[in-house]
């Protein structure tokens, strides 16, 4: 009996967190140890209760505090208490965002009762639950992350590579930048490619980035 | 006699100067009232156009600010009244589905009830996050600009590279900023056929500063200023709302740059 994985419920919606405390009592191996109606209600039945759940399942969207709140206040608070977020949005941002502040897994309000049952097995087993999707925009961040990473100081260009820069920030293409600078094309975009290469951008909106990030344009540049 | 007339010439002259003088007087006095009570109107004129201007700018913010506040009611009523209704339905329905003692026909009806009960949920959705993406007041204005991009780049041809920084100002600035962002991409995408766009947005003790840039056909400025199409518009009125100054540079064919700035203290 000691084995059953404790569970508390926070949705605002009393229909629906009956109903999902239900399908989840059905369980053998999930006891539902409260559920509350709002984030703060939450917060007081946990601070009053003696024992703590394994799992947090709540909803995002809640009156007086929401899920967010929830979920920064239990992983500083409650550092052992795990954290499901009930939710309709799956853009990549909110889930990273969601990730970052301490939840570990992420349902959609309208999954199968089977989907819901295994997320929270395998938050009991493995302290965490990502689907594909969520496992995609994981990886994406962390590549993101370590791309960004790497920044050179400005010696590592060439004056030409600074001067094609400078030109291509102010969106002249490579003929008119080889007018200005008298040299042909072709050696433009010899410049360019080296520049992509060395910035590791895909097209001229990333070289813009770059060099505003790194100052080497100056924001008002393109103003004069 | 001769002494006589000599005077009387004299004395003529002198009324003939006198009423010269009196008459150029006159006409030059005229001519400065004239000139004065002109200036005067136009001045008034002037200042009546300023302030029905500086009013109309008062009624497109108020009502800018008005339109926010029923997009945010409205989504807000969508989520409460139906699709946290819906989620029940779906769960009921998924409940009921789990009973093994249904027949396949029962099954079928569920089931259709909750292909139905999703798409409707889907697109509630996605009217209340069309109204007011509800990243930004849960994570801010950062990630609520990175879902934009991603949105507009995922799934074509367009690349929006962008340098983020969070705004530390009130809800309701960082809303107008990013309707900014929101058209200023619509604008580059649909007027300018843009396919390249850069973000830039730095923030510091002083205030903050925003750049946008992409690659689209342009449009010439002198002639956009005068007479704003209603996404330009409504980008203007926010900047004010900012308390912001925009600057916009662009040459046909050769895509167009908009700079924000706004100081903390203005």
């Amino acid at each position: 009996m000691g084995h059953k994985i404790k569970i508390a419920l926070a949705d605002d919606e009393l229909l629906f967190r009956q109903g999902l405390k239900s399908i989840l009592e059905n369980e053998e191996d999930i006891e539902v140890l409260y559920d509350a109606e709002n984030g703060s209600d939450l917060m007081q039945k946990l601070k009053k209760a003696k024992t703590h759940p394994d799992i947090v399942v709540t909803d995002l969207k809640m009156p007086e505090l929401n899920g967010v709140e929830v979920t920064k206040i239990l992983t500083k608070e409650f550092p052992d208490i795990k954290i499901i977020a009930l939710t309709s949005y799956f853009s990549k941002p909110f889930i990273l965002s969601m990730i970052s502040i301490g939840a570990v897994a992420y349902l959609a309000k309208n999954s199968t009762p089977k989907l819901m049952i295994k997320t929270i097995k395998e938050v009991h087993k493995n302290g965490f639950y990502y689907d594909k999707k969520v496992l995609q925009f994981v990886e994406e961040d962390k590549e993101n992350k370590q791309r960004t990473k790497s920044s050179f100081d400005n010696t590592y260009f060439t004056k030409r590579e600074l001067d094609v820069l400078n030109l291509l920030c102010r969106q002249l293409n490579s003929k008119d930048a080889a007018e200005q600078l008298g040299i042909s094309k072709r050696t433009v975009e010899g410049h360019r490619n080296n520049l992509l290469l060395k910035t590791d951008s895909k097209n001229t909106a990333g070289l813009v980035i770059y060099a505003l990030k790194n100052k080497l344009i100056n924001l008002d540049e393109d103003f004069s | 006699m001769v002494q006589e007339l000599q005077s009387q010439k004299e004395q003529l002259v002198v009324v003939f100067i006198f009423v010269v003088v009196f008459l150029v007087v006159v006409t030059i006095g005229t001519i400065l009232f004239f000139i004065l009570s002109r200036k005067k109107v136009i001045q008034k004129e002037r200042e009546k156009a300023e302030l029905k201007i500086a009013h109309q700018q008062k009624i497109l913010q108020t009502s800018i600010s008005i339109q926010e506040e029923e997009r945010k009611r409205i989504s807000q009523d969508l989520h409460d009244a139906i699709s946290s209704k819906l989620n029940i339905v779906s769960l009921s329905t998924n409940m009921l589905l789990s009973d093994r003692q249904l027949t396949q026909k029962n099954k079928e009806t569920l089931s259709q009830i909750l292909d139905i009960t999703s798409t409707t949920l889907e697109s509630s959705r996605r009217i209340a996050h069309d109204l007011l993406p509800p990243v930004l007041s849960k994570f801010g204005l950062k990630a609520a600009l990175e879902e934009l991009f991603d949105e507009f780049s995922r799934n074509t041809n367009i690349s929006i590279v962008y340098q983020l920084e969070e705004l530390k100002i009130i809800e309701t600035n960082k809303l107008h900023v990013f309707r900014i962002f929101q058209e200023l991409i619509n604008n580059a995408i649909r007027h300018g056929k843009a396919t390249e766009m850069t973000v830039f947005i730095k923030y510091d003790e002083n205030g903050y500063s925003m750049r946008f840039q992409d690659n689209g056909c342009g449009f010439d400025v002198s002639e956009v200023n005068k007479k704003a199409g209603i996404g330009l518009q409504n980008i203007k009125s926010r900047v004010k709302i900012l308390n912001g100054n925009l600057i916009m540079n662009s040459l046909l064919n050769k895509g167009s740059t908009f700079l924000i700035e706004v100081n903390h203290g203005s």
